[in-house]
């Protein structure tokens, strides 16, 4: 029996990363399920044990796949497709006996290490698996001769490679490929657990903040903006309880955006598994290629289906122009109070509100009442408040007096509200790492933000971070290095040298994400409308385009034909002499090249006693001096050709 | 002037379809190719990939299926072409006993002018085994030997060859097949006896008008005793072993040096009655006389006497013997 690791031990290593590259992106299960099958591969190799049965690793896949369909309640979609066939791969390896088995193992690793590209376009996943590509194609190479000729197989893998990426390449602009899904597939994905729900409570923002997820990168393309300006609103709560806030369903007024003239601002936007869309304050229009995106009443974007791949939006930014009416006034004033605190309320906080309120110019004045009661009341900005789902604004404002943006928007939404001016709680992003190489911001999950907006005197909503006042570098140098400068405690030089960006590090990883985002938006911007422009430019539609394709591997089968040059023809002659030495080798003679014919005869001769033999050798030789020297036409040296070969047939029967 | 060129093309496609008594092989010019089962197990892939790339709208997957569609398209050409420019040059298959392998010598050349054939197998008519055949370097031949299982007896056609490759990547199977417009005998089994039948040299040299001492020169041992059969010359009845035992027997010498046998082929067939077994004998005792460089003397049914002596002439009686059908054999 052959073992995997023994006889392939490369293609073992290739297959197994392969499954590993998975890890994020399917359940735990069928990852450690697969992992379970490796190594007891590698058990039964090292202890030179014997492996499972066919007939066992037969039942193991029906029992995976039955296993898949419970979990997932369907086989269709990349999630459940991927984790059965990670299973098995592993499976497969474990089962592995025989030699034809291996290119059906190389199929599932092209399989494996490809399905990996159905969660994530990273260029850096991409190069990582260059190499497993590489060695899965080598060993497509019959392993026998393979192994004897290695450099020829490599050098021969090159200049397949080399081939082929030119005729992809031309095949990936001209072939008419479709953006919008062929089919819908259920998307089964309980991986979007990152990310914003509908309900924020205090702690459930510094959770997520803890993640280092990239959730998006955004290109402004027609006005820069620092750090502290860059906030992008994902969803608006507009109800509350206790310091809880909620989406209000029935603020929903769902209108279709349309393609944007003008596009202020790109984002290619991670897959997120949920519906609504991060915009900049007063986006028109929001569009993308691949999904139905709708504009809310609040001026906020959403998809009718899940985001479940990369996508690319653009953003047109313009005036607000929602309308607002007495039932948004009163829904934005209403709070909900807690019967179980209300002593707290009327000793300590309706006489903070009357301090507020009193001698009050409007909102505006409000709202920096406030700000300075957040800034002057040693209130504390905390990475980590912990979980205080049931916390009540007094408790918080005279009690504990820390912890992240949601307690201190929550809170201040709230004493806004209590002091008659509309106030609302949004969440989304503030800020991110700028890319100064590629001109975009990557934002991650730790740069997850809650803010408030409020009713200012314009009867506009106004945006106010209460964060801006208690934690100020949080806002002004963002998450990233606000948390370092808490968490390794940095000098301000040390600030300084990281706010720059300069050391080498930095720049190599700006290059890098920068090469990443290029990447990534050549992809996505890459598709049939892009094509169409292409062909439009060319007076050709995508019909015509195909055509093309059909006719260039056409035209390269027939030009890689044409320059396939045959060899020398063979004269008579030298196929003469071929025979003659053919002969000759049966009996251990070999010709030396410096040798002429008439030596190469008596040397011959001298090894045969029959004089029938060496008659005959004579006459073979006196055939082929006179075919060589003699001017004949091709029949008579074709005819003598043939008097040859009879004569050694017969010298080849006499042994 | 301007008949010449129509001419010259009506000669050219009469010359094209002329029937050319020296054009040997009937070899498949161009080859055929079609997906092998890896290649439509790795061309159903490639669609899977297609469609999961309309499907998530992935234009990576995209990218990766076209690449691979791409290294499909040149491997198909590559597989095609290792074997297009291959051909065999000359095939030989000395006859051979049906008792045991055969040998088929086969030359081929590589007429690339640039590339080397590799990993072209060859398969024989009526069986499952192949061959691998070394690499073969542009404008270079190879000269390889493929074992041949004997067929019955009689004269055979040589076998069809079919040479087949995969490579480089197994995903197609392209092949050419060749016939080769010659024969080889497969000669009857060699069994029976290995005693050869004895005869009188006085006898033997009466009929061939010699004198007799120009035929004794073998020294013979004392073996034993054997039942004595029709063919055989009544003069060498041992007529003390029949008043002992009321049967014929024959004393049986081993023969140091068996220079002369004589048949007398009558005889022979009328003391046997499976022809094959008959056939086998004769094969096993000519076998025998060749192989010590003897002389066999023949006296077919026509009752003409022949001397074998010369590889020629062995050749031509074991194949008298291939093409037997009734007890008849004329020289």
């Amino acid at each position: 029996m052959t073992h995997l690791y023994k006889k392939y031990p490369v293609l073992s290593v290739s297959l197994f990363v392969s499954s590993l590259l998975l890890f994020n992106d399917l359940p735990i299960w069928g990852f450690v399920l697969s992992l379970l099958f490796w190594f007891w591969l590698l058990f039964c190799f090292v202890f030179n044990f014997k492996t499972p049965s066919r007939f066992v690793t037969g039942l193991l896949s029906v029992l995976a796949f039955i296993v898949v369909l419970i979990d997932f309640g369907t086989l269709l979609g990349k999630e459940p497709a991927a984790s059965f066939l990670i299973i098995l791969t592993g499976l497969k390896a474990l089962e592995f006996s025989k030699d034809d088995e291996k290119d059906f193992l190389v199929l599932l690793g092209f399989f494996l290490i490809s399905s990996k590209f159905l969660f994530s376009y990273d260029l850096m996943y991409l190069i990582f698996s260059i190499p497993i590509y590489l060695v899965l194609t080598i060993h497509l190479f019959p392993t026998d001769w393979y192994k004897s000729h290695q450099s020829i197989a490599h050098w021969y893998l090159a200049k397949i490679i080399l081939l082929a990426i030119p005729m992809a390449t031309f095949m990936f602009i001209f072939f008419p490929r479709l953006t919008k899904t062929l089919m819908e597939i259920p998307s089964t994905s309980r991986l979007g657990t990152t990310g914003f729900s509908d309900s924020i409570s205090p702690g459930s923002i510094a959770k997520l903040a803890q993640s280092n997820e990239l959730v998006l990168r955004l290109e402004l393309l027609t006005k820069n903006m620092t750090v502290k300006d860059l906030y992008l609103s994902s969803l608006i709560l507009e109800k509350n309880n206790l310091m809880t806030w909620m989406l209000n369903r029935d603020s929903f007024n769902l209108i279709k955006t349309t393609n944007p003239t003008e596009v202020d601002y790109r984002i290619i936007l991670e897959p997120s598994y949920k519906f609504n869309l991060f915009s900049l304050k007063n986006t028109a229009q929001l569009f993308s290629e691949s999904y139905t995106i709708f504009k809310d009443s609040n001026l906020l974007f959403r998809t009718d289906t899940m985001i479940d791949k990369k996508i690319i939006l653009i953003g047109s930014l313009g005036s607000a122009d929602y309308q607002i009416d007495e039932t948004i006034l009163s829904k934005n004033l209403e709070v909900s109070e807690p019967k179980n605190n209300e002593l707290a309320y009327k000793n300590e906080l309706f006489p903070l509100i009357k301090s507020f309120k009193t001698g009050s110019n409007g909102p505006e004045d409000v709202n920096k009442k406030i700000l300075d009661y957040f800034s002057s009341n040693h209130f504390q900005y905390t990475l980590e408040p912990g979980d205080q789902p049931l916390l009540s604004l007094p408790d918080f404002l005279f009690k504990f007096k820390k912890g992240y943006c949601e307690h201190f928007a929550s809170a201040h939404a709230l004493l806004l509200r209590l002091s008659g001016v509309p106030a609302r709680v949004v969440i989304g992003y503030q800020g991110g790492d700028y890319n100064s190489i590629g001109n975009f911001w990557t934002v991650r999950q730790k740069d997850s933000h809650a803010w408030v907006e409020y009713l200012n005197s314009n009867k506009k909503w106004a945006l106010t971070d209460p964060v801006t006042v208690v934690a100020p570098q949080r806002i002004e140098l963002g998450a990233s290095l606000y948390s370092s400068s808490i968490n390794e405690l940095l000098s301000t030089d040390e600030l300084k040298s990281k706010i720059s960006n300069d050391s080498i590090f930095s720049k190599l990883a700006m290059w890098m994400d920068s090469i990443n985002y290029q990447w990534s938006t050549f992809l996505l911007e890459f598709d049939i409308e892009k094509q169409k422009d292409i062909l439009k430019s060319l007076n050709l539609n995508l019909g015509q385009g195909l055509i093309i394709i059909l006719l260039a591997l056409f035209t390269v089968s027939i030009t890689i034909n044409f320059f396939q040059k045959k060899g020398n023809i063979h004269s008579s002659t030298e196929l003469a002499f071929y025979f003659i030495n053919d002969w000759a080798s049966l009996h251990r003679l070999e010709k030396y090249n410096s040798e002429g014919p008439l030596v190469w005869k008596n040397r011959i001769l001298a090894n045969f006693n029959s004089p029938t033999t060496k008659a005959d050798i004579n006459q073979i030789f006196n055939l082929w001096i006179e075919m060589s020297y003699q001017p004949s036409s091709i029949q008579i040296q074709k005819q003598t050709l043939q008097k040859i070969k009879k004569r050694i047939k017969s010298l080849r029967d006499a042994i | 002037m301007e008949k010449t060129w129509p001419l010259k093309f009506l000669k050219t496609l009469r010359s094209r379809f002329k029937f050319d008594p020296d054009f040997k092989t009937k070899t498949q010019k161009k080859p055929f190719i079609i997906p092998s089962r890896f290649g439509f197990y790795f061309g159903s892939g490639l669609i899977v990939l297609i469609i999961l790339a309309y499907t998530y709208a992935n234009h990576l997957i995209y990218l990766i299926a076209f690449f691979y569609s791409s290294i499909l398209f040149i491997t198909m050409h590559l597989t095609n072409n290792n074997i297009k420019f291959v051909d065999v040059v000359d095939m030989h298959i000395n006859s051979f006993y049906q008792d045991e392998q055969g040998l088929i010598t086969l030359t081929l050349r590589n007429n690339h002018s640039k590339y080397s054939a590799r990993n072209i197998n060859i398969a024989i008519e009526h069986s499952d085994a192949y061959t691998r055949l070394p690499d073969i370097e542009p404008n270079q031949y190879a000269t390889i030997n493929i074992p041949l299982s004997p067929f019955h007896r009689g004269k055979h056609r040589y076998p069809k060859l079919t040479l087949s490759t995969r490579f480089p990547f197994n995903l197609f199977y392209s092949w050419k097949k060749l016939s080769w417009p010659e024969h080889y005998f497969n000669y009857p089994t060699r069994s029976g006896s290995l005693e050869l039948p004895n005869f009188s040299h006085e006898g033997l040299s009466n009929e061939l008008g010699l004198p007799q001492l120009a035929l004794e020169s073998q020294t013979d041992n004392f073996l034993g005793h054997k039942e004595f059969n029709n063919y055989e010359n009544f003069k060498r009845i041992d007529w003390k072993v029949f008043a002992r035992k009321n049967k014929l027997y024959v004393k049986v010498f081993e023969k140091e040096n068996p220079k002369i046998a004589f048949l007398d082929l009558i005889h022979f067939f009328t003391s046997y009655d499976d022809l094959e077994k008959c056939l086998s004998q004769l094969s096993l005792w000519s076998h025998q006389i060749e192989k010590h460089n003897g002389i066999l003397f023949i006296k077919d049914t026509d009752l003409k006497i022949t001397a074998i002596q010369d590889p020629k002439g062995y050749k031509k009686w074991n194949e008298a013997l291939s093409l037997t059908i009734k007890k008849e054999i004329v020289l």
